[in-house]
């Protein structure tokens, strides 16, 4: 078992198999070797690190990418734009939750977890207007609307089919 | 905004899920350049990252001209957008800054399917400038019109498709010293040929090649590309020109895992295969328009000596003109060489020859093939011989074989489907041409015994008479008949 501290200073006690689905803490465990040692993880909170240890539980004994994984398996996983029924349900979060989780994912260097929150990112931007956009990541449009007219205008083979 | 949305690697992770090559529909594509193209308006923290996506993978050069402010109303306006540059001043060399403006954004670049490109407005690039300089993929295979063809030649393209040959690509390797994938789909027979060879022998870095033709000399130079893994010629459309089978000394084709043909005749195929080594060749098909009976002889003879390629898992032969010999073709024999073979299909127009033993001996000799198919021709001088017994002894050395399309003496019934032992669960199709079958319940007895797997026998009945119809057709009613019978009965049975 490994013992991960929080921000706000949470314990978990986790199995290996289950925390070694983060590259970050593998490679400090690997690191560290056999040791009691809790871990602190000072950019992830306990209400996220919950939801991240359901979902490397949940993933449990799945092959990991290995860190040599060339372009083509990267574009694959990439191409692969579906997201598994359990994954759908389990990224099925608050905006700010889901934000959240995508930073720790990256934090944490867990691949697939990250995949999973930026394809439902990419989702949810589907289709969607600049305007509208904005209005659902509550963006401030710094363009002035002449910069605007003009981006618009040079994209224009692209939005207007 | 969430400070997630300003740390740029996860930014570019989000936006890749929206990346346009993902899709495999031109409305997908559509829905995704739409939504970079709203990106790259939402606010400055998205632009650049969602502007590189947009303009990584462009159709055309109507998007690029686009930026040219005297142009954009002219293109986008115009109601017959097709030939909207004719008549169009070329771009100034003020507008070719406009013109140039997000060319460095973009990796891939295809020729548009609807127009022709107006390269007459680009005549104030100067020649030889690298106009895309991150340029990957280069397909202009729609288009005839490959002039200025130099503006695309970047020293990052790694993969070139032309619909013709171009006199300006004959320096193509200066300026592209990787290139990988080249594929050209014609050249004119009289000159184009030689500048052809001029650009296949200045790529070192080949590892795809697809083209109308090679000559002596620029088969010798891909025999000593260690990165060269497959070539596909298509010489149909080009007129033969025989090569010089004297003085040829080709290096081995180390790497070379796939080789494809489109021939009128297989003569420099013949040459080539007799002189040189393909030790790692895993597929060769070849697809001739005409094939005498000697030169098929030739060709199976060249392409079976065990030096040439003995890797072999995969050999397509297939021909459409023959010269009517009745003399049957030694082919299996002389492949029996091939211990890996998992595939072979030939479809030659001359007969086959296959007996009992020659089937046994074959399947002894490929433990791994799982499709075998020897198409005859419909009228054979001598008919077939392979029998039932000869098969199904065949059978039990290859349990794995899943396809098979021989002729076969299927009139005599000389095996007892009762008292044999063999049940083949792996063959999944079964074709048998025009073999002639009297008794198609012995027949469909046997099938159902011992194929399990076989539901209905393909055969050919190229004139099938309504009042005689072909027996083959009574054996899969037959089949039909016992698999709802044997159903029946195992529903029919109360289970323990």
């Amino acid at each position: 078992m490994v013992l991960l501290v929080t921000s706000d200073n949470v314990q978990f006690q986790v199995d290996k198999e289950v925390v070694e689905r983060s590259v970050l803490i593998k490679n400090m465990l690997e690191d560290v070797g056999e040791s009691d040692q809790s871990i602190p993880l000072a950019n992830v909170s306990s209400s996220v690190l919950k939801k991240v240890i359901e979902y490397c539980e949940h993933h449990r004994g799945e092959p990991l990418p290995s860190a040599d994984a060339d372009q083509n398996q990267d574009e694959t996983r990439k191409r692969t734009t579906d997201i598994s029924e359990w994954d759908q349900k389990f990224i099925t979060v608050d905006q700010e939750m889901l934000f959240e989780i995508i930073l720790a994912a990256n934090y944490l260097d867990i691949k697939s977890l990250l995949d999973v929150g930026c394809k439902t990112v990419a989702n949810m931007i589907k289709g969607k207007t600049p305007e509208e956009i904005r209005r659902l990541f509550n963006i401030v449009n710094d363009f002035t609307p002449e910069e605007e007219a003009q981006i618009k205008k040079e994209n224009e083979w692209a939005e207007d089919r | 905004m969430h400070q997630v949305l300003f740390i740029s690697e996860i930014l570019l992770e989000v936006f890749s899920h929206l990346n346009p090559i993902q899709s495999s529909s031109w409305h997908g594509k559509l829905l995704f350049w739409k939504s970079l193209a709203a990106l790259a308006r939402t606010c400055k923290a998205f632009h650049e990252p969602a502007m590189d996506l947009l303009w990584s993978h462009v159709y055309g050069l109507d998007p690029l001209l686009g930026c040219v402010p005297r142009l954009h109303p002219v293109i986008y306006r115009c109601d017959a957008k097709v030939s909207w540059s004719q008549g169009v001043e070329p771009l100034s060399a003020y507008e070719v800054h406009h013109f140039l403006r997000h060319a460095s954004r973009v990796r891939s670049l295809y020729s548009n399917v609807w127009t022709e490109e107006p390269f007459h407005l680009l005549t104030a690039i100067p020649t030889r400038v690298c106009v895309f300089p991150r340029l990957l993929l280069f397909d202009w295979s729609l288009l005839i019109n490959t002039s200025r063809i130099h503006l695309f030649l970047s020293s990052t393209l790694r993969h070139c498709a032309l619909s013709v040959v171009s006199s300006d690509m004959d320096s193509i390797a200066t300026y592209c010293p990787v290139l990988e994938i080249l594929s050209i789909k014609s050249a004119h027979p009289t000159d184009e040929l030689f500048v052809l060879s001029d650009i296949v022998r200045s790529c070192k870095q080949l590892v795809d090649l697809s083209c109308p033709s090679l000559d002596f000399a620029a088969w010798k130079h891909l025999s000593n590309v260690p990165t060269l893994l497959t070539v596909e010629i298509d010489e149909r459309r080009i007129l033969h020109r025989p090569m010089d089978a004297e003085n040829l000394h080709f290096a081995p084709f180390l790497n070379l895992t796939a080789l494809t043909f489109h021939v009128e005749t297989c003569g420099n195929v013949v040459t080539v295969l007799r002189h040189s080594q393909f030790p790692s060749l895993k597929e060769f098909k070849i697809y001739i328009n005409v094939l005498p009976w000697a030169e098929a002889e030739q060709l199976f003879c060249a392409l079976s000596l065990r030096k040439a390629c003995d890797a072999l898992e995969r050999i397509e032969i297939s021909s459409y003109d023959s010269d009517l010999s009745p003399k049957p073709l030694t082919v299996v024999r002389r492949f029996l060489c091939f211990q890996q073979l998992r595939i072979l299909r030939l479809a030659v127009n001359y007969p086959i020859y296959l007996d009992n033993d020659l089937l046994l001996e074959a399947m002894l000799s490929w433990p791994y093939i799982h499709s075998l198919e020897l198409e005859d021709p419909p009228f054979r001088a001598h008919p077939p011989t392979v029998t039932f017994r000869g098969l199904f002894a065949a059978l039990r050395l290859s349990p794995q074989l899943r396809g098979l399309l021989v002729s076969m003496d299927a009139m005599n019934i000389d095996i007892d489907s009762t008292t044999e032992s063999l049940e083949h669960t792996s063959l999944r199709t079964w074709s048998v041409l025009h073999s002639l079958i009297v008794d198609p319940e012995a027949v469909a007895q046997i099938i159902f015994l011992m194929l399990p797997c076989i539901n209905n026998v393909a055969y050919d009945d190229d004139y099938d008479d309504p009042e005689e119809p072909n027996l083959w057709r009574q054996v899969n009613s037959l089949l039909h008949e016992f698999a709802a019978h044997s159903r029946h009965n195992a529903r029919a049975t109360p289970t323990i």
